[in-house]
């Protein structure tokens, strides 16, 4: 299987503005990804820069093509799903099962009407009566019919309640991914995707701040939770971040002993909010 | 070992959709998202029809005028219908179902590729495996070929119903005619029963409305070729777009190089299509050659080639697939900032 994107020195600007600064990074087969940033950050630029709709400079390939000169190859090889709320608003939801079986090779309508079948969406609907929660259902229905080995999803549960969000990201694990597949999937919402992510890359004004597999979390990353008495001590072993709860100080370490920590307070493993919210507000980075 | 590297070859193969097919989509596609192209025709064909069943009987007045007037005044007294005069009849109401098509071809493309880039619904058609070439073609190909073929189809039921209506009428019609012909009326009705029962009418109008439709797509493309490129590289409002940037460039000619170039090309191209088709539909109509036979047939034929002879035409469509081709680099490189 190996390695199914492979980016190096990725840059892109707009203007003077400047979208990704060199971006590295690289994902195999198998992962599933979770490329977390703040809005603006570039996650953006990177998925399209990944499906050959923007150009940029810089070493990238995806499933060993280029995505920009080779794009129709690609989208035989990989299901986009850029904005999940919007499909076109007069296509009616049986013309689009239709279309989408008729030009995708790997599309398997039958499986698609499984998942409608699920849901409370009329076959026969047109997408503009539809409410947003039923789009992004929909088009979610139409992306896990699709045999493709790399699925990538921007944003997949914007806008849905936490019930349709929770279905969507169990029907994601059960029923679609295996050792074949591959997902990246982009989100702000660090603490629903958490669970079942392989891989993390954090991403902050145009720069890989964080690549790291999930089980290495705990090696790396620490959480101290100590009371005041112990802040001035916790601080001046150089956390990458704090924040006061409960009457409590919690800080995050990167690559800090935990046996020095133990010393000071409790000790456990951060969550990945915490450890978004520390990379992209600390210092560091 | 043969079979299984066989199979394995077919399971690659069959992955890809065959190109027809995929091509046979985006036209079922075109239809489902543009079902107003069925409307514009239907309504000037329900003008037509209100007109031909309850307004005065305009087919059978016009058709009066020019038989007096080809035939000379002195014939007017021995009018009799005829199969010619009926055909320049139904090439009269074939006419609105091509200015009709003029204007819903033009902005049918010029909104086929900006709808889903306002609607942002763009990525979404990005992301299927279909190329940025065949997308555009199959909005051309809506744009040239199956709009005129909707509009025609319209134009000969209408045609064909308005003879029907004028069959139902004839005695009425008969009655209006006899002042101007030294023949009964009960005479003109039945000739006029007999005329519109002609099959060598209808065989000519087909042939007729054929060529003048393809003629009528030749000389659009550019035009259509020109409302795709606009669509897919517009940022904004296409319409707008469409019509400034020829007349910004034409009136900046003007200014700065002291010549109307741009101008007179597009005046020339307007004029040898109105011409071209309007000479072919009198020239053909006057005659009043009725295809008969085979040689009669062939003869139609060769005669209605010379809709195509004319640089003019062919300058227009190498314009329009140059325009076309620029619509699928637009479409498939501009960057879509939003």
């Amino acid at each position: 299987m190996g390695t199914l994107i492979e980016a190096q020195g990725l840059s892109k600007s707009y203007g003077a503005v400047c979208a990704l600064d060199k971006v590295s990074f690289k994902i195999e087969a198998g992962q599933i990804v979770g490329l977390i940033g703040p809005n603006g950050a570039g996650k953006t630029t990177v998925l399209k820069a990944l499906l050959g709709l923007t150009p940029y400079t810089g070493h990238l390939r995806v499933a060993g093509l280029d995505p920009y000169r080779q794009r129709e190859a690609l989208m035989q090889e990989v299901c986009f799903i850029a904005d999940v709320a919007v499909l076109p608003r007069w296509i009616r939801v049986n013309q689009v099962v239709d279309f989408v079986g008729g030009v995708h090779p790997r599309f398997r309508p039958e499986r698609c009407r499984e998942f409608l079948a699920l849901t409370s969406i009329p076959p026969r609907a047109q997408v503009k009566t539809l409410s947003k929660g039923m789009v992004t259902q929909l088009h979610l229905a139409l992306a896990m019919a699709i045999d493709a080995r790399l699925l990538v999803l921007d944003e997949p549960t914007l806008g849905l309640d936490i019930l349709a969000r929770k279905a969507f990201y169990e029907a994601l694990i059960n029923d679609y991914f295996d050792a074949t597949r591959t997902v990246l999937v982009t989100t702000h919402q660090v603490e629903e995707v958490e669970h079942l992510l392989t891989d993390l890359l954090f991403i902050k004004r145009g720069r890989i701040v964080l690549d790291t597999p999930m089980e290495a979390l705990p090696e790396r990353f620490s959480q101290l939770v100590v009371l005041p008495e112990q802040a001035a001590a916790a601080r001046a072993l150089g956390p990458l971040h704090e924040q006061q709860r409960f009457g409590r100080h919690v800080f995050i370490f990167d690559g800090v002993d935990r046996l020095h920590l133990a010393a000071l307070g409790e000790v456990g493993t951060p969550g990945v909010a915490d450890l978004f919210v520390a990379t992209m507000t600390g210092a560091t980075a | 070992m043969n079979t299984l590297i066989a199979s394995g070859k077919a399971s690659v193969e069959s992955l890809r959709t065959p190109r027809w097919k995929i091509f046979g989509w985006l036209l079922r596609r075109e239809l489902w998202e543009h079902r107003g192209a069925w409307m514009a025709p239907a309504i000037c064909a329900c003008i037509v029809l209100c007109g031909a069943a309850f307004g005065k009987f305009e087919f059978g007045h016009a058709s009066l005028e020019h038989g007096a007037m080809g035939a000379g005044k002195t014939a007017a007294m021995s009018w009799t219908p005829t199969a010619e005069m009926a055909l320049v009849a139904l090439l009269g109401i074939a006419t609105p179902f091509y200015f009709v098509l003029l204007f819903t071809q033009f902005f049918y493309a010029l909104s086929s590729l900006h709808e889903d880039r306002r609607d942002r619904s763009l990525l979404f058609w990005k992301s299927l495996p279909v190329s940025d070439l065949e997308t555009v073609l199959s909005k051309l190909v809506l744009a040239v070929l199956v709009l005129p073929l909707v509009a025609v189809g319209f134009a000969l039921a209408t045609q064909l119903a308005v003879a029907v209506v004028g069959a139902v009428r004839a005695d009425t019609l008969a009655v209006q005619f006899a002042a101007h012909s030294s023949l009964p009326a009960a005479q003109l009705a039945q000739q006029f029963l007999a005329v519109l029962a002609d099959p060598r009418l209808w065989l000519s109008t087909l042939l007729l409305m054929a060529q003048v439709t393809v003629a009528f797509a030749l000389w659009t493309l550019p035009l259509a070729g020109w409302g795709l490129l606009v669509s897919a590289a517009a940022p904004r409002s296409p319409v707008v777009f469409a019509i400034l940037v020829p007349a910004g460039f034409s009136l900046a000619e003007g200014l700065l190089l002291q010549s109307h170039w741009l101008a007179s090309r597009l005046a020339a191209h307007a004029w040898g299509a109105l011409g071209g088709l309007v000479d072919a539909l009198r020239t053909n109509a006057r005659e009043g050659e009725l295809v008969s036979g085979s040689s009669a047939l062939w003869s139609a034929v060769t005669q209605g080639a010379c809709l195509f002879a004319g640089a003019e035409l062919w300058l227009g469509v190498l314009v329009g697939l140059l325009f076309t081709a620029a619509a699928v680099w637009a479409r498939r490189y501009r960057d879509e900032n939003t």
